[in-house]
């Protein structure tokens, strides 16, 4: 049986990483969208249990317990085709990089990387950029090595979804008004969102001044075209009466944790991410079949 | 064995004037039957005015006043007299009497005396001893020729001379040119209308020169009986013969509707009147199995009667059906079928005087003349016209459904516009008009508006264009990059770009008063 994608998340801290995956279950909660319907479940009854506490905690706004990196999720989908409804899944797996340490990483950790289809890199403000440059650094170049042959123009082979998770900051907030990317979802829950297209501006405008320039780093290590950047939050906004989003009142307190009226998190542009590199990493595996196909 | 020879003698004789008894009685019958006939079917032609002529050449030379053969004038003088007796008051009697040169005797109707017409003529034969027949029977043909009015004509030449014309006379031979001349004359005048008899008192007479001229004249044998009642017979048969003779060809002709009827047949049942017009003079004809046939099959036709009794130079009307089962209507826009066929009548001759045509010889060739006829038409058996409404329908309505559905409602109200999370009362505001509007343009303009924005109207579908949602197309830049396209509720906001734009749809533009109080 033909085994399913396997994407790796990594990047930004465990805490980081265990609330996205969190997150994903609340988004798969909200019922079908127009990528079709999902839904996530544990590969293993662990990580099962630790889906359902930590996406209740999510929504009660309370501390997220960790995912381990033993822990797989698979996540099923049904898509729309050109004629037909077809089902579709990929695994997700939460790899630790220790939080991007400048430690050299265990073999697995570098192996996990290499063998899996696709990559999705979470990005946090307030780390530390120097060490969170250096791990990358030295993640990649352990990647590198292990994809050995399959490298891309000297670079790793595979889709990379590069998201900025921190878009629920209010400085995050100001930041995308300040610099024209916000917008509001047109119909039902009018909640802000910043488009794809204008992701990587706002990640360069965030990490332009640190010494984590993603951007710049992901373009030496990864191939240009197999990239792809995404502003999401796991919690979301608070929102007023009409389901409307009004920034004076969001931006008037000093973080949304103060904002008496919160409703449940509302996960914004969670899980088209991954439905998104999950099709490239299709994509790339089937060009690269035809490819395997052919000779010299 | 000499008894036995005489008695067959005696009964061959016997058996021959039985035989010529019989002949003869024969001969009567068929003689009064044909006087009959004539009369008959001159009655009943309704051509009893019609009258023979009959021009008498009377020999006067001296030689029909031998006294050895006694006295041929008196004779010649008797067969007229029992000829004229069998004729009829209006035939017209023509004398002519001659012997080097013929002259014109008596002229005109007989009436009711034979004797009447025997009243000019000369007591005795005084001629001279010279005798053209040829300037004669040219007389005779001459009067035949001047009288247009009789039916038939009969010359009778009595004479006992021979041909011996004075010198320098048109016919010094009994041939020549000039006799040649004579026969056809003599043919121009109409075959069967032109009957010639001749007498030849002596046995070498001239008189048969006659078939010189005519060549079925016929000898009168006035010494056999009945030969006067048998010339007026003859005279009788060739009156009502020639009569006849022009019903021979007699047709019935067909007079069909004119072309327009014609050449539009319809789908079903189409019926027009077809005349039929009987041009005989004398004869009525009855046309029996009337059957009317049409080539190709595609329709059919009939009569509304199958024989037709038409009097003679009498029309009568009868109405053709002609059905044409063009086929089933069919769904297609146009679907034309045609027909393009011809229409034979025919039918089988009769006439209650058939028999006796037929018992005068006269061969007859009746035939109706046009009796063809060309139909054409043509039939739409699709629906051209439904289809041209449903299709100026369908246009109409997708035009007015384009109409209605595209236009855009007029834009009402107010737009302001800042950076989102800012205070409102910081932000540019624009009146909204008109069905699309561009800030900045048009002397509009937003405050602290960084880029581009086109703002229209949108609907829910129907008759009235009623505003329903702002659409605003916002680009951060001047040069229209970014460009994002969203849609803002009455009375709500909505974030573009980082932009706030909120529509204030119950707002209207203060006029100049208002304006002007206000800056008071």
């Amino acid at each position: 049986m033909k085994r399913p994608p396997r994407i790796a998340l990594w990047g930004g801290s465990d805490e980081a990483r265990s609330r996205y995956l969190a997150a994903i279950q609340l988004a798969t909660e909200e019922g079908p969208s127009e990528s079709g319907i999902w839904n996530i479940e544990g590969r293993s009854p662990e990580a099962t249990r630790w889906l359902v506490t930590a996406s209740a905690a999510l929504s009660d706004r309370k501390p997220v317990p960790l995912a381990t990196e033993t822990m797989t999720w698979r996540v099923h989908g049904e898509v729309r085709r050109l004629l037909w409804r077809g089902r579709t899944a990929f695994d997700l797996t939460a790899v630790d990089t220790a939080a991007l340490s400048s430690e050299p990483f265990d073999e697995p950790t570098a192996e996990a990387i290499a063998n899996a289809d696709a990559l999705v890199m979470l990005y946090e403000l307030g780390d530390d950029a120097a060490q969170s440059r250096e791990a990358f650094r030295l993640l990649t170049a352990e990647a590198m090595a292990a994809c050995g042959a399959r490298l891309v123009r000297s670079r790793l082979p595979h889709p990379l979804a590069v998201i900025t998770l921190d878009f629920d900051r209010l400085d995050v907030l100001r930041h995308a008004i300040d610099g024209r990317w916000l917008n509001q979802a047109p119909t039902g829950r009018r909640l802000p969102c910043i488009l794809d297209r204008d992701a990587l501006g706002l990640l360069r405008s965030l990490s332009a001044s640190t010494e984590f320039d993603v951007p710049k780093l992901v373009q030496q290590k990864f191939v240009d075209d197999r990239v792809s950047y995404h502003a999401s939050s796991a919690r979301g906004f608070p929102l007023i009466a009409n389901e409307n989003f009004d920034p004076v009142r969001l931006l008037g307190v000093s973080s949304p944790a103060d904002q008496g009226d919160w409703q449940p998190p509302l996960p914004i542009n969670v899980l088209e991410p991954i439905i998104r590199i999950h099709r490239a990493a299709q994509r790339s595996s089937r060009t690269a079949r035809l490819t395997r196909g052919r000779r010299p | 064995m000499i008894r036995q020879p005489i008695r067959r003698l005696v009964a061959a004789v016997l058996a021959l004037l039985l035989a010529a008894f019989a002949n003869l009685r024969a001969g009567d019958t068929a003689i009064a039957s044909a006087v009959d006939t004539c009369k008959q079917v001159c009655e009943s032609l309704k051509a009893a005015n019609k009258r023979a002529h009959y021009v008498f050449l009377l020999d006067v030379s001296h030689s029909m006043h031998d006294r050895q053969l006694g006295n041929l004038y008196e004779r010649a003088i008797g067969i007229m007299r029992h000829t004229l007796a069998f004729m009829t008051p209006e035939d017209h009697v023509t004398i002519i009497t001659f012997s080097d040169k013929p002259s014109v005797g008596r002229q005109g109707p007989l009436g009711d005396s034979p004797d009447l017409a025997l009243r000019g003529l000369p007591k005795s034969a005084d001629g001279s001893n010279d005798v053209n027949l040829g300037l004669a029977i040219d007389q005779a043909i001459t009067a035949a020729e001047a009288d247009d009015d009789a039916a038939a004509t009969t010359l009778l030449l009595i004479t006992d001379s021979l041909h011996l014309p004075l010198p320098e006379s048109k016919y010094p031979f009994r041939d020549g040119r000039k006799w040649d001349e004579l026969r056809s004359r003599a043919e121009a005048l109409g075959a069967g209308r032109l009957l010639a008899f001749y007498a030849g008192l002596r046995a070498n007479s001239d008189a048969a020169l006659m078939r010189s001229v005519i060549p079925d004249a016929a000898d009168f044998a006035v010494k056999s009986p009945g030969y006067a009642q048998r010339l007026v017979a003859t005279t009788r048969d060739s009156m009502a013969r020639s009569l006849l003779l022009e019903e021979a060809d007699g047709v019935v002709s067909v007079s069909w509707p004119r072309d327009e009827v014609l050449d539009n047949i319809r789908m079903g049942r189409n019926v027009f009147p077809v005349i039929f017009r009987n041009r005989s003079k004398y004869l009525p004809i009855t046309v029996h199995e009337l059957r009317i046939t049409v080539t190709g099959g595609k329709a059919a036709a009939y009569p509304s009667a199958d024989r037709l009794t038409l009097q003679p130079n009498a029309s009568e009307t009868i109405d053709v059906t002609l059905e044409w089962p063009a086929g089933p209507a069919s769904m297609a826009p146009s679907d034309i079928e045609t027909i393009n066929e011809t229409l034979e009548i025919t039918g089988r001759f009769d006439s209650p005087y058939l028999s006796e045509v037929e018992s005068l010889g006269v061969s007859k060739n009746w035939h109706l003349d046009d009796a063809s006829q060309m139909v054409r038409g043509s039939v739409e058996l699709g629906h051209p016209r439904i289809w041209g409404i449903g299709t100026g329908l369908a246009i109409v309505i997708t035009l007015a459904l384009l109409i209605l559905f595209r236009r855009r409602p007029k834009l009402i109200g107010r737009l302001k516009a800042g950076g989102a999370g800012e205070s409102t009362s910081s932000f540019g505001e624009v009146y909204l008009e008109g069905r699309k509007i561009r800030v900045p343009g048009s002397g509009r303009h937003l405050a602290s508006l960084p880029g581009t924005a086109v703002i229209r109207g949108t609907r829910k579908p129907g008759i009235r264009p009623r505003l329903d949602l702002l659409e605003i197309t916002f680009s951060p830049t001047r040069d229209g990059k970014r460009r994002v396209i969203a849609e803002c509720e009455p009375n709500s906001s909505v974030i573009i770009n980082g932009v706030e734009f909120r529509w204030d749809a119950d707002i209207q533009p203060p006029n100049m008063r208002d304006l002007i109080r206000s800056q008071r």
